[in-house]
């Protein structure tokens, strides 16, 4: 059974199936976007559960999709991993600070990252966003 | 939903990395050999310094005996006219022939020491003696010298000659009016007198060169002091001035070193990444064979990927650290070099054949067979890569002026002015979406081939229309 719709942003294809193979298959309904600005676009369309976001990507980077998609009142409840080659304290905080729930950095273990976005809150705090 | 601090904080980091230690680049050769030539010429101009100054010193030294032998030649010359004829004339040939004791005895002696010494008052004369043609000594302002025999005396035997010499001397104890005078210069002349149209005796007059010569001391110091002075100060910027660029160039070389290892690390980290994560995958599920046959493609295609890499950046290093070492140049006829290259050449899932145009007659090359092939084969990779299949892929040889042109052709997607400006740069890839396989480094390397064989590479694009690499080899 889809437990939930998840969009994944990431401008390399080969990263773009890797998700996909790790979080799809059952799992989740998996949607792509090859840059910024389509996944905002599709973000905005699909508003999807969970967003996994390639932080280097050249038209927008990942802390901006994040950015607008948490100041985005329909999508501040989706929940945001950011995906970095970059692990210097100071990019997991501009990751904090852009409003990411999760930062996961490249080289990755599939099943952590599963782990991560199944260890989500689900349920009250998605109906707790009329503010 | 506010975000949850707990999962950013347990933000996995699969593998901590230690930072990476830049090793500190040593002094470059260039900035040695600067320091070799400053720190040479300096010690060059110091010898030339002293050198000219001992040159100074002794030509002002000899304008100086010139004008003090002119002195003495003018005391003698008063001396003579004023006291020969009446006094020494008589005396001298009085004592012809005496004993020294004799001529030290003598009653002439006192008359005539005060008559000269009324004389030398007041002028730089030291000291006064008289000899007889034959070098006896009939008389001397140092009295207890009176008697002495100098016929050996060179100055004597010259005066006696009838010539005029003077010198320089310099005596740490002179006695003179019958005292000691301590460091002093003096110049001595020797300096026939005559009566009578023959030489009937010999002036030996020494005079005090003493403030003269410091004078010239003060001013070799003075003149020395100020030119060393500005040679240090020059040299001293020169030193800040060369320590400020190295400087700099450490800096350059350093940043340049850090931003290609952050590109390598970067541009490693895609298929390290997609690799590390496809295998985890298998690892822990089970997949339909059709899918596990798709992702097993994609980890061979990715390890084939860091295996280009690792070779680009292996054939570059080389290149960089050996220099033309790294080259095997002969001769070499180019068709033969161009059919090589597009029999050889063969895009994955691509039947094309590169079409070779080769102008008859032209001249063989210098160059290195292995890499030029490599160059263009990166060059023919990148029209294959970037040009649909169907499309022609020309490889063409022809000779303008004194350089023979290779040229690339293809009916691709073309590159704009904006990714035509990125081109050689390490890592810089036209495909962002790293979809079409290639190290970033292809053409880097192409670029470096081609310059170690004074060539030049000269790439004509339009964006949907194609592209033209041409490498222009001399001839």
């Amino acid at each position: 059974m889809l437990t939930g719709k998840l969009l994944i942003v990431d401008d390399i294809g080969q990263l773009r199936k890797l998700v996909r193979y790790t979080v799809g298959y059952g799992l989740y309904e998996v949607h792509e976007a090859a840059n910024g600005a389509e996944g905002l676009e599709k973000a905005r369309s699909l508003v999807p559960d969970v967003m996994i976001l390639d932080v280097m990507m050249p038209d927008m980077s990942g802390f901006q999709v994040c950015a607008a998609v948490k100041q985005d009142p329909r999508l501040k409840s989706v929940f945001v991993v950011l995906l970095s080659a970059r692990d210097q304290p100071a990019d997991i905080e501009e990751g904090k600070r852009a409003g990411a729930d999760a930062y996961v950095v490249k080289p990755f273990d599939p099943q952590k990252l599963l782990e991560i976005i199944e260890s989500r809150p689900r349920g009250a705090s998605r109906v707790a966003t009329s503010d | 939903m506010q975000p949850q601090p707990g999962l950013l904080d347990d933000a996995q980091v699969l593998r901590p990395r230690e930072h990476a230690v830049v090793a500190q680049a040593g002094t470059p050769a260039e900035f040695r050999l600067v320091r070799y030539f400053t720190a040479t010429s300096l010690i060059a101009f110091a010898i030339v310094a002293v050198v000219l100054g001992a040159v100074y010193r002794h030509l002002s030294i000899d304008g100086l005996v010139r004008t003090q032998e002119d002195a003495n030649v003018n005391i003698t010359r008063i001396l003579a006219n004023q006291l020969w004829a009446k006094d020494f004339g008589p005396f001298v040939r009085a004592m012809a022939g005496r004993s020294a004791a004799e001529l030290r005895a003598a009653p002439q002696i006192p008359e005539l020491h005060a008559k000269v010494l009324a004389l030398m008052r007041g002028s730089s004369v030291f000291k006064v003696k008289v000899y007889d043609p034959k070098g006896m000594t009939l008389y001397s302002t140092e009295l207890k010298q009176i008697g002495e025999d100098k016929s050996g005396n060179s100055g004597v035997i010259a005066a006696a000659q009838g010539r005029t010499v003077s010198e320089h001397v310099h005596r740490n104890a002179f006695s003179a009016l019958e005292q000691e005078v301590l460091d002093r210069d003096l110049i001595q002349s020797y300096i026939p007198a005559y009566e009578e149209g023959r030489i009937s005796g010999v002036f030996e007059v020494y005079s005090d060169a003493t403030p003269s010569l410091r004078e010239i001391g003060r001013k070799l110091w003075l003149v020395g002091g100020t030119v060393v002075g500005l040679l240090a100060v020059l040299y001293g910027a020169l030193f800040i001035v060369v320590n400020r660029a190295q400087g700099i160039i450490r800096r350059q070389s350093r940043a340049r070193y850090l931003e290609f290892t952050a590109k390598a690390a970067h541009e490693l980290r895609t298929p390290i990444t997609s690799i590390y994560g496809f295998t985890a995958l298998l690892k822990t599920r089970s997949y339909d064979p059709e899918v596990a046959r798709d992702v097993v493609e994609t980890i061979h295609e990715q390890a084939g990927r860091l295996v280009q890499i690792s070779n680009d950046l292996l054939d570059l290093s080389r290149i960089e650290e050996r220099g033309a070492q790294a080259f095997a140049f002969e001769a070499q006829q180019v068709a033969p070099l161009l059919e090589r290259a597009a029999g050889e050449h063969a895009a994955p899932g691509d039947a094309r054949r590169v079409q070779v145009e080769v102008e008859p007659g032209l001249p063989a090359l210098r160059l290195d067979r292995v890499k030029i092939a490599q160059a263009l084969a990166n060059i023919l990779g990148n029209a294959h890569k970037f040009s649909a299949p169907g499309t022609p892929v020309t490889l063409r040889a022809f000779c303008e002026g004194n350089r023979v042109g290779i040229s690339v052709i293809d009916r691709g997607i073309g590159m704009s002015a904006e990714e035509l400006g990125h081109l050689f740069e390490r890592f810089w890839r036209a495909d962002k979406a790293s979809e079409i396989p290639g190290s970033g480094l292809g053409m880097t390397l192409a670029r470096e081939i081609v310059q170690f064989h004074d060539g030049t590479i000269e790439v004509h694009s339009a964006p949907g229309e194609g592209t033209v690499v041409t490498i222009w080899l001399p001839c």
